[in-house]
């Protein structure tokens, strides 16, 4: 599998450094006291480990924008899925620990009155279940959307509109407490995961590994695709549509495989994400959060997939020290590092190893 | 499809194949209209396996939309369009028409800019298309050694691991010709393949032309009269999306019909 990255030393680079990076904060994180001046705090830790899972999201949306030429506006929505579906785990898990004390109802459906816990939460509290779901779900939701946009041929800007208006119209319905995902509040107050505190140091480094080895694997999967003759076909598509399907290539169901992968990946992503941060609630459906997820892989460079990876974690360790230093004034901060990457960076940051500046 | 060329033969507008001969691609009674203007008009149109057909006609004539339908791209409104004999072009999509054994190439050259040479060849590699497959599948050896064989023919051999982005006009031309010979078609269709060529350029493309047919069966749709002269062979005018005459050059050219239409003397 490793032998994908053989003509892509950009890859090679990001992934050794993951690696180390693995093996290395875990280690200072676990063998030195707190007091200790190696000792990495568990709270850099978990804020890196959520990072990657940005870094995750952005590689998924590499994958369809980079490659394929969709500007997905929507990503938001497979990633608050895969999120969603973890939460519902996470939920069941807290058993007769939460505030009503109902051992069979999360407390939102106690707070509304609800006697049973309706269908789609069955089944939950079991992991398997959960982990199907956190591919399922966001798979299914982009084929159906896949199947209805891609073979009516809508691209460009109102394919990204669709998208858009596709993680809004979600946001919306997550918002009600009828819909039973715990309405504006999400899902939160998790205690176990896999029979472990979710906010224990051990665990927060088990999910800062699992989420440095999901990007890690998820580049290699992304790569074996986009060197294979199948990524030919998708640039192809991506430059001239009309030249690849009179050569004979079925253009939707290459276009479905792709958004079906990256929703997925994405999903994946939400999952890692939501026993890290504590939280899932309809925010993260904003349109606002996809556009974001867009700008990482602007500033990062498109169409290299490591590009993405280093624009997520660029941006986001920048906003996460800006909103520090500058609380009010770190969307101005974003927009202006958008408007001069495109202006003097077409390429991202991604371009600068490239030495592709002045193309 | 005896039956078939018996009825040709009493159309008057209609150009009647050759006797005997099976036509490869048989268009018939083809109409399409888009908002009330008839682009094509009770359109006849046969062509036999393994000829060199140039296809010319004022702007509007018709000729693109002709192409279109043959490849899946526009549905007519009525008519009968086969190919092969037996398969019926209106029931396939652009991917089905092509697999069929049709290739196209456009009016202006579209290649795949961000991929070598070598890139655009083996897309265009006949075999296993679906997404599975390509994601699996390398190139096999007679791949490859296609791909250097056209890539001889195109003149490109030296070039294939250049981006495409970086050829020439007429470079541009000649790998798509190149990316249609990788299809193996047995019908090639032509559109405007000398447009911006210079005049070397030219002749080498009408002698690739008149190479391929025989091998293939070629359509070329052409404005330039000099170049369809120069490939020698039966030409069909189309005006107002109608045959309006069909035969050599010079017959053509001493048409009181053509000559009033097209030729403008």
């Amino acid at each position: 599998m490793l032998s994908v990255l053989r003509n892509d030393r950009g890859g090679q680079l990001i992934l050794s450094v993951l690696l180390v990076l693995t093996i290395v904060l875990p280690y200072l994180n676990l063998a030195f006291p707190e007091s200790h001046p190696w000792h990495f705090s568990t709270y850099q830790l978990n804020l890196f480990g959520k990072y990657l899972c940005y870094a995750l999201l952005a590689m998924s949306v590499d994958l369809v924008w980079g490659y394929m030429g969709f500007l997905t506006l929507g990503h938001g929505a497979y990633f608050g899925l895969g999120g969603y579906a973890m939460g519902m785990y996470l939920m069941r898990q807290v058993g007769d620990r939460g505030v009503y004390g109902n051992p069979d109802l999360p407390d939102f459906m106690v707070f509304l009155n609800w006697q049973e816990l309706p269908w789609y939460w069955m089944g939950f509290n079991w992991f398997p279940v959960a982990l199907i779901a956190v591919f399922l779900v966001p798979g299914v939701l982009a084929f159906l959307f896949g199947w209805f946009a891609f073979r009516s041929r809508v691209n460009g800007v109102y394919l990204s509109i669709i998208s858009q208006a596709m993680t809004y119209a979600l946001m919306l319905a997550f918002f009600r407490n009828e819909f039973g995902f715990g309405g504006n509040n999400g899902l939160t107050d998790f205690k176990d995961i896999l029979g472990f505190p979710v906010n224990a140091q051990h665990t927060r480094v088990a999910l800062f590994v699992a989420s440095a080895l999901s990007v890690i694997f998820a580049y290699l999967l992304c790569r074996s695709i986009v060197s294979s003759r199948a990524g030919r076909v998708v640039v192809a598509i991506r430059d001239a549509e009309s030249r690849t399907r009179f050569l004979g290539y079925q253009v939707e169901n290459y276009q479905l495989m792709m958004l079906v992968v990256s929703a997925m990946l994405a999903g994946v992503a939400g999952a890692l994400y939501v026993p890290q941060v504590g939280i899932i609630n309809p925010g993260e459906f904003s349109p606002l959060n996809s556009i974001e997820i867009v700008i990482w892989v602007a500033i990062g460079g498109r169409a290299t997939l490591y590009g993405a990876v280093v624009g997520a974690l660029l941006v986001n360790f920048a906003k996460s020290w800006f909103t520090a230093a500058f609380p009010e004034y770190w969307l101005f901060a974003l927009g202006a590092l958008f408007v001069l990457t495109t202006l003097w960076l077409p390429y991202g940051v991604a371009g600068l190893r490239r030495g592709r500046i002045t193309a | 499809m005896s039956t078939s060329t018996g009825i040709l033969t009493n159309k008057e507008t209609s150009v009647t194949p050759y006797a005997g001969v099976e036509p490869i691609l048989f268009m018939e009674d083809v109409n399409v209209s888009f908002d009330g203007f008839k682009a094509i008009s009770d359109l006849n149109f046969y062509v036999n396996e393994g000829e060199l057909r140039c296809v010319i006609g004022p702007n509007g004539a018709g000729k693109t939309t002709m192409m279109d339908i043959i490849t899946g791209k526009t549905r007519p409104d009525s008519g009968k369009v086969r190919f092969g004999g037996n398969i019926d072009l209106l029931k396939l999509n652009e991917p089905q028409v092509a697999q069929a054994g049709i290739g196209r190439k456009f009016q202006k050259p579209t290649v795949f800019e961000a991929l070598t040479v070598f890139e655009n060849l083996e897309l265009a590699a006949a075999g296993d298309r679906s997404p599975l497959a390509t994601f699996r599948n390398h190139l096999n050896n007679e791949q490859r050694t296609a791909v250097d064989e056209v890539g001889v023919i195109i003149g490109l051999h030296n070039q294939l691991h250049i981006a495409a982005k970086i050829l020439s006009h007429g470079q541009k031309q000649w790998l798509e010709i190149g990316m249609l010979l990788m299809q193996k078609p047995r019908l090639l269709l032509v559109d405007e393949p000398v447009a911006g060529m210079t005049h070397q350029e030219m002749d080498r493309t009408a002698e690739l032309l008149i190479d391929l047919a025989g091998k293939h069966t070629v359509v070329v749709v052409e404005h330039d009269m000099d170049f369809v002269r120069s490939l020698n062979t039966r030409v069909t005018v189309l005006h107002q999306g109608t045959v309006l005459a069909e035969g050599s050059m010079e017959s053509i050219q001493n048409d009181r019909e053509v000559i009033k239409v097209y030729l403008g003397e």
